[in-house]
């Protein structure tokens, strides 16, 4: 480990969790959805599934070692039936604290969003039983770079300066200037919060592919439907589109027309992505 | 001083230095709070060994002490309410789930005592399983009897997991104890949710009851199983997973295959024209019940009488 490593693993030690604002159209929607008789935990997946904070808190929850069965829970309607109600409720409540979604956060949450979608599109596709965790994986895969935005934003900031001077990725220019890149911040947060060895390798290994030992399918579905967001939103900001790892093809055994495929399902669901629920279902 | 040995208070400005001496003369680290709001958030994040609320500066956190109290990560943890003379009449002990209190003014040596035997106490937890921390035998023995004399209705459950000793040969004990944990958490969150009179208790190894009013009880049994046939396979490893089945030695030493676990739940009713006399009935109808639930341990199970019925 480098001295900035170091240096930077020792400051993100501190609770991590705690100062990350939540979107709070998702806590009034998930509030008022509680108040429903009988309303499936399902549901409340689906628009809790929308913030990241809410989210990395819900899981970060179920797999603490007071629960009794850490490193087991990547699905987030599991860690909602799990954790209860008053549980989720109280999780709710206090998330309302910790400043607004700026606009620079707001993009990673959209792009979170999105690459969720389409992740959980990949999965399906492919028909991977774990299409859950994989969505999940797909809305925490840029949950550094929140954390980077909001604890060390002197260091976010020349981070943002390398990148608009070089035109490159996030990736190229935080490892510019921090000598390794948020995947490697995902991965000390996932350790620490005991996540499960399959959405820990997504989130350390999406841009790393080949590094991932046990679980590559979830880290190249995450990596694949990255890049297929980026490619399909043409993100302002990031006029460098990053690219399909060679492992990925590979490892999902599956050849370009799949990836026309995935686009055409990602043109009919992303058009329709709200902040709640759908309410046709 | 015990390392991290945290207690959160929330609190005004009122005797704060006074609480202050006192927690640092028990071997806490005092950590301050004004805001209900924050903590929450604070607690969730790192739970402290003792709970501290000021009933005189914060009068609406009987749904914070509801919130606190349901997750079991602070079931062993004391929570103590600070109040005036006049606030104390007015409280209803059976509606909040505390450790107890302490009234203005305070006196050194009685804040101290008190403290000490809070936590004293928590950790004494009487007959409560030591992996679930749920009621066990004489508990529910009692309750079951109890209701059946006040002729009350109710439904008996009993939940009984299929495959567990395969399980546990397999990936360990410590990992058994983990899909134990896993059913009780399912159970517990499932009644919860329930209105009326309810209970959840963990008779032992992998067996646990429950009750609740008889119309719940289909819904119930229906509810624990979705959820932990759901669950369940993410407690196996992903090849086990995937082919549906794990090798294990059967009772006689040879190697079998078995299914992933399953559950068994019998329910017996107190309700309409069918009453219960006696505990020891109770438990002889849910053990024939039960071999019927256990007909086919492939698949999760729930098996009713069928002799009550609403009047």
């Amino acid at each position: 480990m480098s001295a900035n490593e170091k240096i930077s693993k020792e400051a993100l030690k501190e609770k991590v969790l705690e100062k990350l604002p939540t979107l709070p159209k998702v806590v009034q929607e998930a509030w008022k959805l509680m108040e429903r008789p009988n309303v499936s935990p399902e549901l409340i997946s689906e628009v809790i599934g929308k913030d990241i904070t809410l989210t990395a808190k819900i899981l970060r929850l179920i797999n603490s070692p007071f629960y009794g069965f850490p490193n087991r829970i990547g699905s987030l309607k599991h860690a909602i039936i799990l954790l209860g109600f008053n549980t989720i409720r109280g999780l709710l409540i206090s998330s309302v604290l910790f400043g607004e979604i700026t606009p620079p956060l707001m993009r990673i949450w959209e792009h979170a969003c999105e690459c969720a979608t389409t992740a959980g599109i990949i999965a399906r596709q492919l028909n991977y039983k774990e299409a859950d965790e994989i969505t999940v994986a797909g809305l925490l895969h840029d949950m550094s770079k929140v954390v980077l935005k909001v604890y060390l934003p002197e260091i976010d900031a020349k981070i943002e300066i390398v990148k608009q001077k070089s035109l490159c990725l996030d990736y190229e220019a935080e490892k510019e200037v921090m000598g390794f890149a948020h995947d490697v911040i995902n991965l000390w947060l996932a350790e620490q919060w005991h996540f499960p060895p399959s959405l820990t390798e997504a989130l350390a290994y999406h841009h790393t592919v080949e590094k991932a030992k046990k679980y590559p399918q979830f880290a190249a579905i995450i990596n694949l439907a990255d890049v297929l967001i980026h490619v399909y939103r043409l993100t302002p900001g990031m006029e460098v589109i990053p690219e399909i790892h060679p492992k990925t093809y590979e490892i999902l055994n599956i050849f370009p027309d799949f990836l026309f495929e995935i686009i055409r399902t990602m043109d009919r669901t992303l058009y329709n992505l709200e902040w709640g629920i759908d309410e046709r279902k | 001083m015990k390392e991290n040995n945290k207690a959160f208070l929330l609190i005004s400005e009122k005797d704060k230095n006074f609480l202050k001496n006192c927690l640092k003369e028990l071997g806490y680290q005092p950590q301050f709070c004004e805001k209900e709001i924050y903590f929450l958030e604070k607690l969730y994040a790192s739970p402290p060994n003792l709970i501290i609320l000021d009933l005189d500066c914060n009068s609406s956190f009987f749904e914070t002490i509801k919130i606190i109290k349901s997750s079991p990560i602070f079931l062993e943890v004391p929570l103590i309410v600070l109040c005036s003379l006049e606030k104390l009449e007015n409280i209803n002990w059976e509606d909040i789930n505390l450790d107890d209190f302490l009234v203005r003014p305070f006196k050194k040596i009685e804040f101290i005592k008190r403290l000490d035997l809070a936590k004293i106490r928590a950790s004494r937890i009487l007959d409560a399983n030591p992996l679930t921390k749920l009621p066990g035998n004489t508990t529910i023995i009692s309750k079951i009897q109890q209701l059946i004399a006040r002729n009350q209705d109710f439904a008996l459950g009993y939940v009984d997991l299929n495959h567990f000793k395969a399980y546990n040969d397999r990936y360990g004990f410590v990992r058994g104890d983990e899909v134990i944990k896993l059913l009780a958490r399912i159970i517990t969150n499932v009644i919860s949710n329930i209105p009326g009179e309810t209970f959840v208790g963990h008779i032992g190894g992998d067996d646990f009851v429950f009750i609740v009013p008889p119309e719940e009880a289909e819904k119930v049994a229906k509810q624990i199983i979705e959820y932990f046939d759901q669950i369940i396979p993410s407690f196996y490893d992903q090849e086990d997973r995937k082919k549906g089945i794990i090798i294990s030695k059967d009772r006689k030493g040879n190697l079998q295959k078995f299914p992933l676990m399953t559950l068994a739940i019998a329910i017996v009713r107190n309700w309409g024209n069918y009453r219960l006399k006696h505990y020891g009935q109770a438990i002889k109808v849910i053990t024939e019940l039960k071999k019927w639930a256990k007909k086919d341990r492939s698949k999760s199970t729930y098996v009713m009488e069928r002799r009550s019925s609403p009047e």
